[in-house]
């Protein structure tokens, strides 16, 4: 297994290279102009603002040089491992080896070793790239890894139920329901939704869009007014903290238990002779996964709470509030996912209720329950692990057009505005992410596929 | 009794001959064909496919402001036929001569019909130009009698004399094509019987040569030759088929309403997708005309006044203006943008759909016959093409090169290769371990054939299941960009129809969000409809799984 994993990490280098060789000549390949075409600018600039463009694109992109060196000087500015030129010793961030030399008289200081990657400087808003991005990444995030627990969730229980109701009415109706709305697009559906359920014409149970609403940054965190809101309120913020504390406890117990029995297991094995690791293990190490995410959410969602300031009268509250505000956008970036995934659970499903361990379990005198969810249900999630991967990037695709629909300032809505306002290198930066993104997705799923079987090799 | 039956069908060869062909086994194409065609969910996906198809090449005859017959001033003019573009006249040409492409198969009169047919066309296109304009007593009866009897003198040496119909057509249709394109040369044609002139002389053409072309052999060979008419075709098309570029739409109203029209024989959607009705008040955001009734209706269900008094002054504008799925935000009539936008939809669908195709195949062949160092180099370009979403890289593309509608088909084909690949490469894994390869290896077959002839035929399955499916994300693609703005400028889309349903006020149409809406989940629906039946045919043990 740890075989495997190295290989795939090393593996991984050709793809990281190959995605910024992508992101890098669809900017290189594009007719015109590159100069022309980096510098338009999108707005206003005086004169002084454009000789500074001008300075900026020339010394980043060197673009009297052929594409090659282009891409390399291009790739030593965005890594976090490189090169760095400076004119005093403050303008080398970062930690390395630094040297002194002599250009045309004056000392000119290199360093090589780790340094904040340089995305770039968008003219048109004024800040560095990697700001703007590390504005709308958490945003972006944020509503993937909502809508992930929901597809997977809705999708395992219903493809479960449709295996073990074979060629019934729900297998039947679920898969051409399933089918359907996947069909649906998601413009269509954010629009009908926002249409009908956050509009003037209609229902206003939801609202149109946003994160929070206007007076968010004024509201106490939990639900305010009333004694039955404040007890609620109040309710909310001890589970919060039980949560905290409770998974983060057993979190350290089963880690500390996987660790002493995984101490023993070799000599163990060995006295009993050889055998895979048992299945005591890797639920062990399930257990320690989940709860170190749980604690990790609680911790996000107190700490986040610790800042605004409490008042009087009935109110919703910061936490409700965003809440409510991302209903629609989760709704419309999970429906998608239903149906590719409850199709692959029930095939996963089915295959191992037919198989011949099932057999035996229900000719040893197991219910059926028993044998679905001891036996099949485990060796069905392999799959659903595997997908993981090609659902994250379609997951982030879906979120430009969710992002767009209800104005939510994430990665997406940024790369379309800035297509409008030809902030180009925005959009490489965006693409950039996103298929660092991608990679990490690839390489989560290997090693949780790694983990929970424990038979894959990479031939 | 068997002898009795046996005797009796051997006194009938032709019954004999149906039953030997009864009991033959069916070929493969002809057994999947039959399975899909009894998936109901499949019929009705290729029954709405027809629709948009009909839809994209018959829009600009069902759905115009210009008249297709006009009388003004003491002459017939046909505005319809002189606003065709060539794209139009192409697309018309091929609809009308596919079905005798595919209908006359092998019969061997097939080539003179079509070259009858042909010059036909010639004498029909030499009587307008007669009419139209004074090109001389000489040219004129050159066109009308010279050519056409050229031409059958030819197919009648080729076909009687010689025993080839095909070759004898051939050379009546390139004589009556050379004579076409010098009379055009010769003459300076008057505006407004240019269009009329080329659009019918070029129509029935191509319904000529697709006739002519019926005559090959076997589907392949006929589509071959399709194209590569095409190809001949579509040059002089594009140069001889000018549309003028201004147009005012409420012309032709105004003219009617005033008098100085006669008669104007009208599309049954009398409204282009760019006529915005400037000529008319009050024309932005109509419902449709059926939407007031239908809300009446339901009230009166519900014992609530229900007549036209009680309507409200805005629908019973909606009511008379009569658009059939209201207007848009600027005032153009919605099914006539939908009609007109189906032809993008489908264009790109199929064509970035061909390109995608053709990369994947060839890349997936690729890693799975040779393996080992191009294996591991084709699946890291696969991962990079994966780990960027889709959308990002679309819209990195559309930040960098224009807005054109044979790029945007090319980067939609450009970033979806990636399954077609997988596929193929686990099929050609699958069979280069098969014996019938290693004999062509050792026969010293070029790779070329064995990649193309021997595997991929043998392959194709999960690609054509694959391929349904990825029409249909190809169109959603599409709608995408233009929903998001990044999609054509000018031409009409569902998916930038969409994005204009929301309107700044927080207003909702809901005819606009909900007909071009509904378009493309048909779309989608039935090509993900036909891929599944594709797939129940195809593999008939996936299809014992899922049962």
């Amino acid at each position: 297994m740890v075989n495997y994993l190295i290989r795939r990490l090393l593996l991984m280098f050709p793809t990281l290279i190959g995605v910024t060789a992508v992101v890098f000549f669809v900017m290189a390949l594009a007719p015109g102009d590159p100069a022309a075409l980096l510098m338009e600018p999108g707005g206003e600039l005086d004169a002084e603002q454009a000789r500074a463009m001008e300075e900026y694109f020339r010394e980043r992109y060197n673009l009297d040089q052929p594409v090659g060196m282009q891409y390399l000087s291009w790739l030593n500015q965005i890594s976090p491992v490189g090169l760095q030129r400076g004119e005093a010793r403050s303008d080398l961030l970062g930690y390395g080896y630094v040297w002194e030399g002599e250009v045309d008289g004056e000392t000119r200081y290199r360093a090589v070793g780790f340094k904040p990657p340089d995305l770039g400087f968008s003219f048109v808003r004024g800040r560095a790239v990697i700001d703007l991005i590390a504005d709308a990444l958490p945003i972006t995030i944020l509503l993937n890894i909502l809508a992930t627990p929901v597809v997977y969730i809705v999708a395992i229980l219903s493809g479960i139920w449709a295996a073990r109701h074979r060629g019934k009415l729900f297998d039947q109706a679920s898969g051409t329901f399933y089918l359907a709305l996947w069909s649906v697009p998601v413009i269509w559906a954010g629009v009908l939704l926002i249409g009908v359920f956050a509009s003037e014409d209609y229902v206003r149970w939801f609202p149109a869009g946003g994160l929070s609403s206007t007076q968010a940054g004024r509201m106490a965190f939990l639900p305010t007014g009333g004694a039955l809101a404040q007890a609620l309120g109040f309710a909310l913020y001890v589970l919060l903290w039980v949560g905290l504390v409770g998974s983060s406890l057993i979190g350290v117990i089963t880690a500390l238990w996987l660790v002493t029995r995984g101490l023993g297991a070799r000599r163990r094995a060995q006295r009993r002779g050889a055998g895979p690791p048992g299945v005591g293990l890797r639920l062990g190490a399930t257990v320690v996964a989940v709860s170190a995410g749980l604690a990790l959410v609680s911790a996000g969602v107190l700490y986040a709470g610790a800042l605004p300031e409490r008042m009087p009268g009935l109110e919703r509250g910061w936490l409700v509030d965003r809440l409510w505000h991302l209903v629609l956008p989760v709704l419309c970036l999970s429906y998608a996912g239903f149906a590719f995934l409850s199709k692959l659970a029930r095939g996963a499903v089915l295959e191992n209720l037919t198989s011949d361990f099932a057999r035996t379990a229900r000719a040893k005198g197991l219910d059926d329950r028993t044998v679905l969810f001891r036996h099949v249900f485990r060796n069905s999630l392999l799959p659903m692990i595997t997908v993981f991967v090609a659902i994250f990037p379609s997951l982030l695709s879906g979120s430009v057009i969710v992002e767009q629909i209800f104005s939510i300032n994430g990665m997406g809505r940024l790369a379309v505005q800035s297509v409008f306002q030809q902030d180009r290198e925005v959009v490489m930066a965006v693409a950039l992410i996103g298929g660092l993104l991608g990679l990490l997705a690839i390489l989560a799923q290997d090693v949780l596929y790694a983990i929970a079987d424990p038979r894959v090799s990479y031939d | 009794m068997s002898t009795a039956s046996v005797s009796q069908h051997e006194s009938d060869p032709a019954a004999a001959a149906r039953e030997a062909r009864a009991r033959q086994p069916r070929s493969y194409i002809a057994q999947v064909t039959l399975a899909v065609l009894g998936n109901w969910g499949a019929v009705i996906g290729i029954v709405w496919v027809a629709v948009v198809a009909f839809a994209a090449v018959f829009g600009p005859v069902i759905a115009t402001s210009h008249p297709l017959l006009w009388h003004a001033e003491g002459e017939w003019r046909s505005p319809m036929l002189r606003h065709f573009s060539a794209v139009d006249v192409l697309l018309l040409g091929l609809a009308m001569a596919l079905p005798l492409v595919l209908a006359l198969g092998r019969r061997p009169w097939a080539a003179g019909v079509g070259a009858l047919v042909c010059t036909g066309a010639a004498a029909l296109v030499g009587v307008v130009l007669t009419l139209a304009w004074p090109i001389g007593p000489v040219v004129s009866a050159m066109l009308i009698l010279l050519v056409p009897a050229v031409a059958l003198g030819l197919l009648w040496i080729g076909g009687f004399e010689r025993g080839s119909w095909r070759a004898g057509g051939g050379a009546a249709l390139g004589v009556v094509l050379l004579a076409m394109l010098a009379a055009f040369g010769w003459s300076r044609l008057p505006d407004a019987w240019a269009g009329m002139a080329i659009g019918t002389a070029m129509l029935v053409l191509l319904l000529g040569l697709g006739a002519w072309l019926a005559s090959g052999t076997t589907v392949l060979r006929r589509l071959g030759t399709l194209v590569l008419a095409l190809l001949v075709l579509v040059p002089p098309a594009v140069a001889m088929v000018s549309p003028p570029t201004v147009i005012v739409y409420s012309s032709y109203r105004e003219a009617l309403a005033s008098g100085e029209a006669d008669y104007a024989l009208m599309a049954p959607i009398p409204y282009s997708p760019t006529d915005r009705q400037r000529d008319r008040a009050r024309t932005r955001s109509i419902e449709s005309w059926w939407g007031p009734v239908v809300r009446a209706h339901v009230a009166g269900v519900f014992g609530e006044e229900a007549d036209e008094a009680s309507w409200t002054d805005r629908e019973r504008h909606a009511h008379e203006a009569g658009h059939w799925m209201g207007t848009d935000r600027k005032g153009a009539d919605v099914l006539s943008r939908m009609i007109h936008a189906s032809r993008i939809a489908l264009s790109i669908g199929f064509i970035a759909t061909g390109i995608a195709l053709g990369i994947g195949v060839v890349v997936g062949g690729l890693m799975g016959y040779f393996a080992g160092l191009v294996d591991l180099l084709g699946m890291r370009l696969v991962e990079v093409f994966n780990a960027i979403p889709t959308l990002f890289l679309l819209i990195a593309f559309v930040a960098f090169f224009d807005r054109n509608l044979y790029l945007i088909m090319v980067i939609i084909g450009l970033t979806s290769w990636m399954g077609y690949a997988m596929f193929t490469r686990a099929e050609f894994l699958r069979l280069r371990q098969q014996e019938f390869i290693l004999a062509a290896q050792a026969a010293a077959v070029p790779l070329r054939s064995i990649l193309f002839k021997h595997m991929l035929p043998n392959g194709m399955a999960p690609i054509v299941v694959s391929a349904s499916f990825g029409v249909a994300s190809a169109i959603l693609m599409e709608s995408f960009l233009s929903f998001l703005g990044l999609g054509l400028v000018d031409e009409p889309s569902w998916g930038q129809m969409l994005s204009d349903a929301v309107g700044p006020g927080g207003t909702f149409s809901w005819w606009i969000a909900l007909f071009p809406g509904l378009a493309i989940f048909l779309t989608v629906y039935a090509y993900n409809l036909i891929g599944e039946a594709l797939r129940d045919a195809i593999d008939p043990r996936l299809a014992n799984v899922a049962r």
